[in-house]
């Protein structure tokens, strides 16, 4: 009812302002106030993902948050923008990269997935928020449905960038199961601690299979989380994290990786050993000095005498 | 633009939580379109059940088309998700259609009218001031016999509400009205403007279920409560200004649609 816009297949998407023709594929989904379709541009025969909306202000923003990371991996690449009439009535849309696979949620059917596994896709997302976090680009939806794996590069990618926000501002697009204020266990403001819990709560769906808890009762899931099979180390990682005594994105990640008994990365290793060599050299050096500081005294002492 | 020309305004909103068809009293279409004159905007959200026939929110689409605002028809699961958007979106949609009147007086183009790329710096300015603007809304709560099994998850879904907006920059407060009232009267106030939680819960907690849907009654009871709050909100009369936006800028043109979620 309302909000979504509904396309034939075949039926042709014609832009306003610069004249690109898209025909309609399949229908992919639909997110908040828009619509999400699999389109072909009619002069190149490209594929793209087109998402259009009623909503100026909510498809505006949503292309300039992807404009500024057309870089970045793992993030749809967003092509061109423009206004359509549909059925008479003015609609706005913008035309992004198509990630060829599943989301999550569809790929993995509410079944429980391999410790490893889950703790790899949680860092691997938690990694992009951070990158993301450092152009004060708060990406607060996470959950399966927003991450597709893509089966050309497999990897995970992040889509739907409509909810993203500055740090400290009100977050305005949540899952209520991934949600830390529908919890009870904090304000729904964007900041490290909000994606973390997220983060974790997927985390939780991937390794129980579900967070069976439809009254979202805090209580309730640490009782299930202290009763599963999950490893001592991990279990104390998740609660804290979750009760948002964890000190950031980036530690978070790499104390899951910890408690899976898997060391974070290789660069990780090689850092290790250069802090015990600097540890090594620091030790000398402090010894040397004091020997050198001992000489000049027991020389000072001398002159005195 | 000047920041100061819209950031130190007060929007008043009044949002119809409700699961049916007024029956019993005026028009509630006819109320909506008495208080947008006010400069109220009214928002509708309607509660689907497994048999509801199409009727209902026929006259919710109204009401929000008259009242300036948006109407959204969910299941109940997704009430406390769509109180706040609808919020939102009507902040952003009411700041939208001020700024692109004022657009087309002075450039003679409508937001619709301008390239995409030229507008979009103006439609990053609209969301800005979104966020900041101070807000006065009102929930106006069906409490019907029809409300019986819905009526702890709306009234969850208020103190939902309150959680976003305390996360807005603006100032916000937050008043409930139920209708039908107890003691045969048409409509109750539970609770005054306050952006209080712990008040508000309270509050919250002496609502009863319970007789008809009178909505006209309802919609007028909920815009009486913001009479006589500029004089309290704004002793020093500096925001005269303000006062003359809500009420000029955004009256609704004749056949003008609303936006629907």
């Amino acid at each position: 009812m309302g909000g979504s816009i509904y396309l034939q297949p075949m039926s042709v998407i014609r832009g306003k302002w610069y004249n690109k023709e898209f025909r309609v594929i399949k229908r992919l989904g639909s997110g908040g106030t828009a619509s999400i379709y699999l389109v072909r541009e009619i002069s190149c025969a490209k594929e793209y993902a087109l998402k259009i909306s009623r909503d100026m202000a909510g498809i505006d923003r949503e292309y300039r948050i992807l404009g500024q990371l057309a870089s970045m991996p793992y993030i749809p690449g967003v092509y061109c923008r423009d206004d359509c009439i549909i059925e008479g009535e003015v609609c706005y849309f913008f035309s992004m990269g198509y990630f060829q696979g599943e989301n999550l949620k569809r790929l993995f059917h509410g079944k429980k997935i391999p410790q490893k596994t889950a703790l790899k896709i949680v860092a691997v997302t938690g990694s992009i928020c951070c990158a993301l976090n450092r152009r004060n680009l708060y990406y607060c939806d996470i959950k399966p449905e927003n991450l597709i794996f893509d089966r050309e590069t497999g990897s995970v990618c992040i889509i739907d960038f409509g909810g993203v926000v500055g740090k400290g501002e009100a977050v305005t697009q949540f899952t209520p199961d991934f949600d830390r204020a529908s919890w009870g266990m904090g304000e729904r403001i964007a900041d490290e601690g909000y994606q973390g819990f997220a983060l974790l709560m997927m985390l939780l769906g991937f390794l129980m299979g579900d967070l069976g808890c439809g009254g979202r009762d805090f209580a309730r899931l640490k009782a299930r989380v202290d009763k599963s099979q999950l490893s001592k180390n991990l279990k104390k990682v998740i609660i804290e994290g979750l009760k948002q005594k964890s000190p950031g994105l980036k530690r978070l990640a790499a104390s899951l990786m910890d408690a899976a008994g898997e060391t974070a990365d290789k660069g990780c290793d090689d850092r290790r050993r250069v802090d015990a060599i600097i540890d090594i050299g620091l030790l000398l050096s402090i010894t040397v000095f004091a020997v050198i500081l001992i000489m000049v005294l027991w020389n000072s002492g001398m002159g005195y005498f | 633009m000047d920041g100061q020309l819209i950031s130190p305004m007060e929007l008043r909103e009044i949002i119809v939580i409700t699961d049916g068809k007024s029956n019993i009293g005026g028009d509630p279409v006819d109320a909506a379109r008495l208080v947008h004159k006010k400069g109220i905007i009214v928002n509708t959200i309607g509660i689907t059940g497994k048999e509801e026939q199409e009727e209902p929110f026929v006259e919710l689409d109204g009401i929000a088309r008259a009242g300036g605002g948006i109407c959204d028809i969910i299941p109940l699961t997704r009430l406390g998700y769509s109180i706040q958007t609808v919020t939102r979106k009507s902040v952003q949609m009411t700041i939208e259609k001020a700024v692109s009147r004022q657009l087309r007086k002075i450039t003679g183009y409508s937001l619709d009218e301008m390239e995409p790329d030229s507008r979009t710096r103006i439609l990053e300015y609209i969301q800005r001031v979104g966020d900041e603007v101070d807000l006065r809304c009102v929930v106006l709560l069906d409490c019907s016999g029809s409300m019986k099994n819905r009526i702890k998850t709306a009234v969850n879904s208020i103190q939902e509400l309150l959680l976003s907006l305390r996360a807005r920059r603006g100032r916000f407060c937050l008043g409930i009205v139920v209708f039908p009232g107890d003691a045969g009267r048409e409509s109750r106030i539970v609770s005054g403007f306050t952006s209080d939680f712990e008040e508000l819960a309270l509050r919250l907690d002496t609502i009863k279920v319970g007789g008809a849907t009178p909505t006209y009654a309802g919609i007028i009871r909920a815009s009486e409560m913001f009479d006589g709050q500029d004089e309290a909100m704004y002793p020093d009369g500096i925001h005269e200004g303000s006062k003359g936006l809500r009420y000029g800028l955004w009256q609704e043109e004749n056949g003008e649609k609303p936006f629907i979620l």
